[in-house]
């Protein structure tokens, strides 16, 4: 899957399978991904969003241990944090990448 | 004024080792040497530098060796003062309220003075004849390095540590480089791995060598170590790159680094996004 569909609660997790059905895989995120997830929104408010294709290689590493940090520490980003629109484009694809790696594990 | 917090907050630091020369001689120093060397910094070199950091958020920390050596220290900080993008920092060990006490004068001159050679359990060992500096709104501060006995000293003299008790007091983790003391394990664990890459990315102090003339990415590998860290020529294009996280790599000496860093992260998240916002 290249897209998962987040509810606008950040509750439900589906994707679309070939046949356009909607899947819910919300009990197939590990606990520690869905924290992760709800957590994003102290970054990108409601446009939280898992897409495959957001993911690019050409972001520098610390946007990638921003991320990292966020998964591992319970009290890091806790709160609103205010990145401009570049430096959350690229949060948004370092989020992306950490996700579905973590996810297809 | 600045204060610590607005500038801790939002500026990243670079130390400028203007020389590596100092009267003392710390065991967990980095960088020093007892021969009396470089002691005038070359202006011009220091304007081309300052010149290409101007566009940043920069707290410029003099300091070598011990920066109270330095014969022309009010050229050098004049011309840090002139960019409105940076804060002065001086760090001494004492030797510039000899040579330059009006730097404690100064409210816009972040001034560090680390005093402490050691803790016993019955004794401190100082660097000067000074005592702390007490409390007070100058911008003036101890940095206390917490060496291995530094916490029985703490419960020994309780009364003692009220002079250091205050707003103007910075504590800093002993960080084990001395051969010679306990290992630094007894003191604290290494940091995780994720902090340790966060900290290479930008490491809490990069280094500007006045000697060599190069850009060094950690200030903790340095003369007084057994491995240095990478250099890399002051340029523009290289500045920049520092600056927006794109030179400094997680390299294998940060692998086994055993620097400190708090488990909150090496900096505070509002601290990146400070920066990456430019």
């Amino acid at each position: 899957m290249n897209e998962i569909i987040i509810s606008p609660s950040f509750e439900t997790f589906c994707y679309f399978d070939d046949n356009n059905n909607m899947i819910d895989i919300t009990n197939k995120i590990p606990f520690r991904l869905l924290l992760l997830i709800k957590k994003m929104r102290y970054i990108f408010g409601d446009n939280v969003v898992l897409d495959k294709s957001l993911i690019t290689d050409d972001i520098e590493d610390i946007y990638h241990y921003i991320i990292e940090k966020a998964y591992e520490r319970s009290d890091y980003i806790f709160e609103e944090i205010n990145f401009k629109d570049k430096a959350k484009e690229k949060l948004l694809s370092a989020f992306n990448k950490f996700f579905f790696e973590k996810f297809n594990k | 004024m600045k204060t610590l917090k607005e500038i801790q907050e939002n500026y990243l630091a670079i130390d400028f080792f203007m020389s590596m020369s100092c009267n003392k001689s710390c065991h967990y120093c980095t960088s020093y040497t007892l021969e009396m060397r470089n002691l005038t910094v070359d202006m011009d070199f220091l304007k081309q530098t300052l010149d290409y950091l101007k566009n940043y958020k920069i707290r410029v920390c003099l300091l070598g060796g011990e920066p109270g050596l330095i014969k022309n220290l009010d050229d050098v900080i004049n011309e840090v003062k002139k960019y409105p993008n940076f804060v002065c920092s001086v760090l001494s060990n004492s030797f510039i309220r000899k040579r330059y006490p009006h730097v404690l004068e100064d409210p816009e001159i972040l001034y560090i003075e680390h005093s402490t050679l050691d803790f016993y359990e019955d004794r401190i060992e100082k660097l000067g004849n000074f005592p702390w500096l007490p409390e007070n709104n100058l911008n003036n501060y101890n940095l206390v390095v917490k060496t291995p006995n530094y916490f029985e000293y703490k419960d020994n003299f309780p009364e003692d540590m009220k002079a250091i008790n205050h707003k103007n007091t910075m504590f800093k983790s002993f960080n084990g480089r001395t051969p010679n003391k306990d290992d630094v394990t007894k003191v604290h664990t290494q940091a995780d791995e994720i902090d340790r890459k966060m900290c290479a990315a930008f490491p809490m102090v990069p280094v500007i060598n006045f000697e060599t003339r190069k850009l060094v990415h950690c200030s903790k590998k340095f003369a007084n170590n057994l491995i240095h860290s990478k250099e890399f020529e002051i340029t523009q294009d290289n500045i920049d790159k520092m600056m927006n996280f794109r030179l400094f790599k997680y390299e294998n000496y940060c692998k086994n680094c055993m620097e400190w860093v708090q488990p909150k992260g090496h900096f505070p998240v509002s601290k990146y996004a400070s920066v990456l916002n430019g």
